[in-house]
């Protein structure tokens, strides 16, 4: 091993990463090296040097712009997507749901104002129903189909 | 590193979308991430900005936290990754604006000749602490963040091979190189120091 490599062995040393076989390895390479000697000393010296450097305090600003924004975002959530307790409905899904129940309710308000003839379906329900009436009969589900394909076809 | 009790409640509790544990954990790492973007870039203002979306950030991204996971490495990852973007951001910025007037930027470049941030400041008997701060600017970004990671914030080496997404050989050869480097740019300084 040459000094780079012990070098580098050094610095991890001084990191407490250096495995004890290693350890003693460059311990004994310290002995006879003045150039490695020195490098491991100029380590600490490095070392406390940086430390002079403090760590700053965050100021108090922040966390409250970071909060309001935050408090901002939580909000547009709520807006644009719906929430179930811990189950969130993701937005878009929530605002197509929402485009659909718009459009039925809209065609179903209209045609209750607008007063629009009864669907042709309805109207041939309703058509058994009244015969049902008048000859005081009971009518099966064959009827209603039976009866239902010949209105179609009469009304088509 | 393991977790400590209180802090993987809080992280499960940060999951679940539980701001109290949020502000708890803001708390513990508010300074940490700071002063890790303040040094990583050097720039107050940058730096205020980014521990703010950094933070905002983590509350976003809550839930993608694995429940093994290192919650202090996972901010760190995030805060050099979000570090790197702006320093790029504004060397490219930089680069666009050389060919016109000068820019007053307080952001790193490799030349440890770099305007000082403090207009107080000069090389003529320059203080230590801006001695410090001039020879960690004159560091690579690679070598810088991973000594910062490890002087400052005492990360051991699966951390910070972790938070920087390198392999422990290389964490090892950087911060030595870092250190090397270092060295050197001290006695230049101290030489340019004697000479004024």
């Amino acid at each position: 091993m040459n000094c780079e490599e012990f070098k580098k062995k050094i610095s991890i040393k001084f990191d407490g990463a250096l495995s004890q076989k290693e350890s003693k390895l460059v311990e004994e390479h310290l002995k006879t090296c003045s150039s490695c000697k020195s490098f491991e000393s100029s380590l600490l010296r490095l070392s406390e040097s940086l430390k002079i450097w403090q760590g700053e305090r965050l100021p108090s600003f922040v966390e409250q712009r970071l909060f309001s924004k935050l408090l901002e975002k939580s909000q547009k959530a709520k807006i644009f997507g719906i929430s179930f307790g811990y189950y969130k409905i993701p937005a878009p899904v929530a605002w197509v749901a929402l485009f659909f129940i718009a459009i039925f309710s809209f065609s179903f308000t209209y045609n209750v104002i607008s007063g629009k003839k009864e669907s042709s379906h309805f109207k041939s329900l309703k058509s058994i129903v009244e015969k049902q009436k008048q000859d005081k009969i009971f009518i099966t589900s064959k009827d209603i189909i039976s009866e239902t394909t010949s209105y179609k076809s009469i009304n088509p | 590193m393991k977790l400590s009790v209180r802090e993987k409640e809080l992280i499960d509790n940060l999951k679940r979308g539980e701001i109290w544990a949020f502000i708890e954990l803001f708390n513990s790492y508010k300074d940490k991430i700071y002063n890790f973007t303040l040094r990583m870039t050097q720039d107050r203002e940058l730096s205020l900005d980014l521990t703010q979306e950094i933070f905002l950030k983590v509350y976003q991204k809550r839930k993608k936290i694995r429940g093994d996971s290192n919650f202090k490495s996972w901010v760190f990852t995030i805060a050099r990754n979000m570090c790197l973007n702006a320093l790029r951001d504004s060397k490219k910025q930089r680069a666009l604006n050389s060919s016109g007037k000068e820019v007053s930027s307080t952001l790193f470049s490799s030349d440890i000749e770099m305007k000082s941030q403090d207009p107080y400041e000069n090389f003529n008997g320059m203080d230590l602490k801006a001695k410090v701060k001039r020879a960690l600017a004159g560091l690579g970004e690679g070598q810088r963040e991973v000594l910062i990671l490890k002087e400052y914030h005492g990360l051991s080496y699966d951390q910070i091979a972790q938070i920087t997404q390198t392999s422990l050989a290389s964490v090892k050869s950087l911060l030595f190189r870092a250190r090397q480097n270092l060295k050197k740019i001290f006695e230049k300084l101290d030489k340019k120091e004697k000479n004024l």
